[in-house]
């Protein structure tokens, strides 16, 4: 088997993977990526709680994010994010290992339907 | 701003970090408070809801100031705050003066002496292009700085890589000329004239070594005082978004919020 499942820190990688997959596309200011995978999983994923920043950092530490200041002549810096392409290799792996987690629960969640329907005409 | 200052000075206290490592935190979560603050006061949140759901998201839990502290703590932490205190209040445009500038002038009359004597080779052109964006970029920086601008931290990975590639180039041009000069040795005994070429080469070979390391080390101590010279703006902009906070924000106040003493690092 190519992947085991490793239940261990199941939400961090959720997390992980779904920052990663914002700023694939465009370079993003923490709460945009905040306000986006909220807004893309209809508040599903609500990216709060202290999770975002630690996330952000460790992986930018990690060469997986790049962090940019936004280089105002006038005020404040802002930090942006982007990803890197050790992050792109890094994302395609991931994606692939959650594909075949989705692949290998879908004989389970079929034959938990099928057997619900059996029960019910059973039932019936 | 004033709004976030008790819940930015409180992470401000808590997170045990170096000065520059703390204020870039700050500064990011300043700005992605008042964002988020924004947003949902576009969407008919009332002040006070949004301001709260702005720190719910950004700040969450004492968690993330401890999961932060935990992945930022460096062992070089006393060493990077003397030497980034030391360096404010405009040593670093010193350190520019008496430490940079004669390194790439000394680097632009090596190459300039090389040039005039000798026939260059491709990767001395290459080396001296490399010299002469460096120079370029390190002289817009200090001029920024000079009219009172900003450090511009997106040149600073261009100047990390320029400073890599100016010495690797020198002993590329040193490595290729001393293969080239060990050749013709080799052939046999050279006469007179030969010597004199062979003498003037590893001369020109050694002379682009030499420009690459001053280019390199000119180029890497520019990065330093560039970065903490922008460490240092974003330590000021943190105290300046800290201070005269609300009278709320007293010790054992309604809070449990202690202001951050002046001269401590923040």
């Amino acid at each position: 088997m190519e992947h085991s499942f490793d239940s261990q820190g199941l939400g961090r990688r959720v997390n992980e993977l779904l920052i990663l997959c914002e700023v694939r596309r465009a370079p993003l200011h923490g709460y945009q990526i905040a306000l986006e995978i909220e807004r893309k999983s209809s508040g599903y994923f609500p990216v709060n709680h202290g999770t975002l920043y630690p996330i952000l950092h460790r992986l930018e530490k990690e060469g997986l994010i790049a962090g940019y200041w936004s280089d105002p002549e006038e005020g404040r810096a802002r930090k942006q994010y982007a990803l890197t392409e050790a992050g792109r290799t890094y994302l395609s792996e991931i994606i692939g290992g959650w594909r075949s987690l989705q692949a290998s629960l879908e004989p389970f969640l079929t034959a938990d339907e099928a057997a619900d329907g059996q029960v019910q005409t059973g039932a019936a | 701003m004033d709004r976030f200052k008790p819940a930015l000075r409180k992470v401000a206290r808590e997170l045990d970090l170096p000065r520059n490592v703390r204020a870039a935190i700050l500064v990011e979560m300043a700005a992605d408070l008042e964002a988020l603050f924004g947003h949902h006061r576009r969407r008919g949140a009332s002040e006070e809801e949004a301001a709260r759901r702005a720190e719910q998201t950004v700040l969450g839990s004492s968690d993330v100031i401890r999961r932060l502290g935990r992945l930022h703590q460096a062992t070089w932490r006393g060493w990077s705050e003397s030497v980034g205190a030391r360096l404010s209040g405009g040593a670093d445009l010193v350190l520019m003066a008496v430490g940079v500038a004669p390194m790439l002038l000394l680097a632009g009359f090596v190459a300039a002496r090389v040039l005039v004597a000798h026939p260059a080779t491709p990767v001395l052109w290459v080396l001296i292009a490399v010299g002469l964006i460096l120079v370029g970029l390190v002289l817009t920086a200090v001029a920024s700085l000079l009219r009172g601008g900003r450090a511009q931290s997106r040149w600073f990975p261009m100047l990390l890589v320029l400073s890599a590639l100016a010495p690797a180039l020198g002993v590329l041009a040193l490595a290729l000329g001393g293969h080239a000069t060990m050749s013709a040795l080799a052939i046999g005994t050279p006469d007179a004239a030969t010597q004199v070429s062979l003498a003037a080469r590893v001369a020109r070979d050694g002379a682009a070594l030499l420009v690459g390391l001053l280019l390199g080390i000119a180029g890497a101590l520019s990065w330093f005082v560039l970065q903490n010279r922008f460490s240092v703006q974003l330590v000021r902009d943190v105290d300046a978004m800290l201070e005269d906070g609300p009278a709320r924000d007293t010790v054992g106040g309604a809070n449990g919020i202690v202001p951050l003493v002046r001269g401590r690092s923040a």
